[in-house]
């Protein structure tokens, strides 16, 4: 099976990241099953060139279509999150990073939800099964209802996101969901795109520590992978803080949140 | 916004505050290069200097060929004769311009293409004309790819100031700073910037604002804090000399500017490693002279307060950039050489009288259009040359960033409560 026009991937711009993506991509031959949970084929290989010019768009990004773009947040920031990282909350770390996103112009949603996963290496994914301790593969469904806008790799070696690079809307076509009466959430459309198309070539993008990426609009079917890791994976997710979740607010101009802030 | 005074605006004991601790770093001497836009007021018997600065350019050659640069005759070899130096500060103590203590700042050119020893025997002829021991410092504004031991030996002993010019991490510094063949400089540079940094030199770097700059505020902070660098100036891309078009002649570059200077204040100021930046420095020096509009004058305005003198000892006045360039309306800007003409006659020529009487002309207009003015005192005449093509000008693209958004900048901080500490760890 073929890969497919989809989002494409890119720079963020206004961020200093180098792509190299002939060594940053690998693609497989879609997904197997371990019981009831979905996870990649382990037969990654280099992209062939018809599939480079597929997925990779270097012009600067337009309103559309949607993309999702590699970014890079500076040392000191890293460096604060595990300064920051022993004590029993982490708002300074979280305001400041969303103001080091803002100021790029990222578009983020007007009040986050800043979560730090920390998985162990070895892994063919890393979100969470219902079991605890358990993975849930692919189409877990999520935790929380707002999908993920960034992932952000706060480790010291690189990770991986494995995903699909369809957005919501082409997969709802895709598996014949177009007519349902209300939108289907991401994990049931996961479930049912890997249904039908088992075989579906899933993308490997290669995160280096302090790297990012930033998914399109409406969210991907991703999941993390740790297989090459020696050591725990720490990924930063942020998504739109839902009501009743402690957030971050855009700052005020001029003003720091405190410590006792509320902060997802 | 600045059409209020200071005092209107509420920020009085702000200012206070600021002028004590701009007095303490002063004794300290850590606001080296910091120098306020505004210097004073004057009667109106404005006359000639007394001297700040001397810019001399010991060479027009440069190893180097920045895509901004606006030094017309880089490429051209010749040094200033032992002859000329001499002569040169013979004119310099005997003009009786030097007064009061002075900066020599050898550029105009890479000065560490011809070595010390060149400038051993230079700051010898300086001593020899100094009779009245009128203190003067020496300064060096390098490209630094050429820093070695040597050099480092020399800058102790003779306690040279330095100023290294690097455009922040290589992304962004090879952009524009280049070899002849198009190469990037940043690994050169790096050299020489941690050269210095291991013999313990102290230095400042200086970095050049283009358009892509202002997209990485965080990404200089950090440049600087890793690389030890802890006094910062910002020059925004001019458009000068042959350099005709600047990346920054754009309708956003206005918002930008001022997001971007915000941010990078918030960083120097509120990371881990405080940073001194030499321009919210010299705008807090304004603001705390800030008087009335009437006798606000500058540095750049006031005749033989700057002096330049090219390798030739050809000598020139207001803004330093002025002395390669040519001019169909006044013949040039050279006054004189310092070879064979005295200050008087200088002072007495023409060609000054045409220049100064349309750099004044251009100061009153910005003294009744611009609510900039008492922070500023009418623009840099090169720039409104440059930009216009006429001294009698008033704003330029330089006053709307190095100026007025800079004041903007540094006033809305005084406004505003003091930020807390930032994520403060720094990278291991």
């Amino acid at each position: 099976m073929e890969l497919e026009p989809g989002f494409a991937l890119g720079a963020a711009p206004r961020f200093h990241v180098r792509p190299a993506w002939a060594e940053r991509l690998r693609v497989n031959g879609g997904i197997e099953r371990v019981g009831a949970r979905c996870h990649p084929r382990p037969d990654w290989r280099p992209l062939t060139p018809g599939e480079m010019t597929l997925l990779v768009d270097e012009a600067p990004p337009a309103a559309d279509p949607p993309r999702a773009d590699l970014l890079a947040i500076p040392a000191r920031l890293q460096a604060a999150w595990w300064d920051q990282a022993g004590q029993s909350s982490y708002e300074r770390f979280a305001g400041d990073l969303l103001e080091f996103l803002r100021f790029k112009d990222l578009s983020l949603p007007a009040m986050c939800e800043v979560e730090v996963a920390v998985s162990r290496p070895g892994q063919v994914g890393t979100r969470p099964g219902p079991e605890i301790g358990s993975l849930g593969g692919l189409a877990a469904p999520a935790a929380a209802s707002a999908p993920v806008v960034v992932a952000i790799n706060l480790g010291d070696e690189p990770t991986h996101i494995v995903l699909v690079n369809l957005s919501p809307p082409a997969l709802v076509g895709l598996v014949g969901a177009a007519g349902d009466a209300a939108p289907l959430p991401l994990a049931d459309l996961a479930g049912r795109f890997f249904e039908a198309r088992p075989a579906y070539p899933l993308l490997r993008i290669r995160l280096d520590p302090r790297e990012g990426l930033a998914f399109p609009a409406g969210g991907a079917i991703f999941d993390g992978w740790t297989c090459d890791k020696r050591e725990p994976d720490v990924v930063l997710s942020i998504r739109s803080a839902t009501a009743g979740t402690p957030s971050v607010a855009d700052p005020p101009q001029g003003n720091r949140r405190d410590p006792g802030d509320a902060v997802g | 916004m600045v059409g209020q005074s200071v005092a209107q605006r509420g920020l009085a004991s702000g200012v206070e505050q600021l002028a004590e601790r701009l007095a303490q770093l002063e004794q300290l001497g850590q606001l080296a290069g910091a120098t306020p836009p505004v210097v004073g007021t004057s009667g109106a018997g404005l006359d000639l200097g007394p001297l700040d600065l001397l810019v001399v350019q010991p060479t027009p050659f440069c190893n180097l060929d920045c895509r901004y640069c606006y030094l017309p005759d880089r490429h051209r070899s010749d040094r200033m004769a032992g002859a000329t130096l001499d002569a040169l500060f013979r004119w310099v103590f005997d003009s009786g311009l030097a007064q009061t203590p002075f900066t020599v700042v050898w550029h105009a050119g890479e000065p560490m293409v011809l070595r010390p020893e060149y400038y051993r025997d230079a700051f010898a002829a300086a001593d020899r004309h100094n009779r009245g021991g009128v203190p003067v410092t020496h300064s060096l504004q390098t490209n630094a790819t050429l820093i070695d031991r040597a050099w480092c030996d020399f800058f102790k002993t003779h306690a040279v100031q330095v100023g290294v010019s690097v455009d922040g991490p290589a992304f962004l510094h090879d952009r524009y700073r280049v070899t002849r063949r198009g190469a990037g400089t940043h690994d050169r540079v790096m050299r020489g910037i941690r050269r210095l940094r291991g013999e313990g030199i102290a230095f400042h770097a200086i970095t050049v604002l283009t358009q892509d700059a202002l997209d990485y505020p965080d990404e200089l902070y950090e440049f600087y804090v890793s690389e030890g660098i802890e006094r910062v100036g910002f020059n925004v891309e001019e458009i000068e000399g042959p350099h005709r078009e600047s990346s920054l002649e754009r309708a956003d570059t206005g918002p930008r500017f001022r997001r971007f200077l915000a941010r990078f204040l918030d960083l120097a100021e509120g990371g881990a490693v405080p940073l001194q930046v030499r321009e919210r420095d010299s705008m807090q020096w304004a603001i705390v002279a800030a008087g009335d509009d009437a006798g606000v004058r500058t540095h750049e305005t006031t005749p033989f307060a700057i002096v330049s003198v090219d390798w030739q000892g050809n000598l020139g006045t207001f803004s330093p950039e002025l002395l390669g360039l040519g001019s169909d309306r006044y013949g040039g800007f050279t006054l004189g050489n310092v070879a064979t003409d005295s200050l008087a006659a200088m002072a007495a020529s023409p060609r000054l009288a045409a220049i100064r009487r349309d750099i004044e002309e251009g100061v009153e207009r910005c003294r009744r259009s611009c609510a900039y003015f008492r922070f500023c005192g009418g623009g840099a005449p090169v720039n409104k040359l440059c930009e216009t093509g006429s001294f009698a000008a008033t704003e330029t693209m330089f006053c709307r960033l190095n100026r007025q958004a800079l004041l903007d900048v540094v006033l809305d901080r005084l406004e505003r409560p003091r930020p807390a500490p930032r994520s403060a760890a720094l990278p291991a």
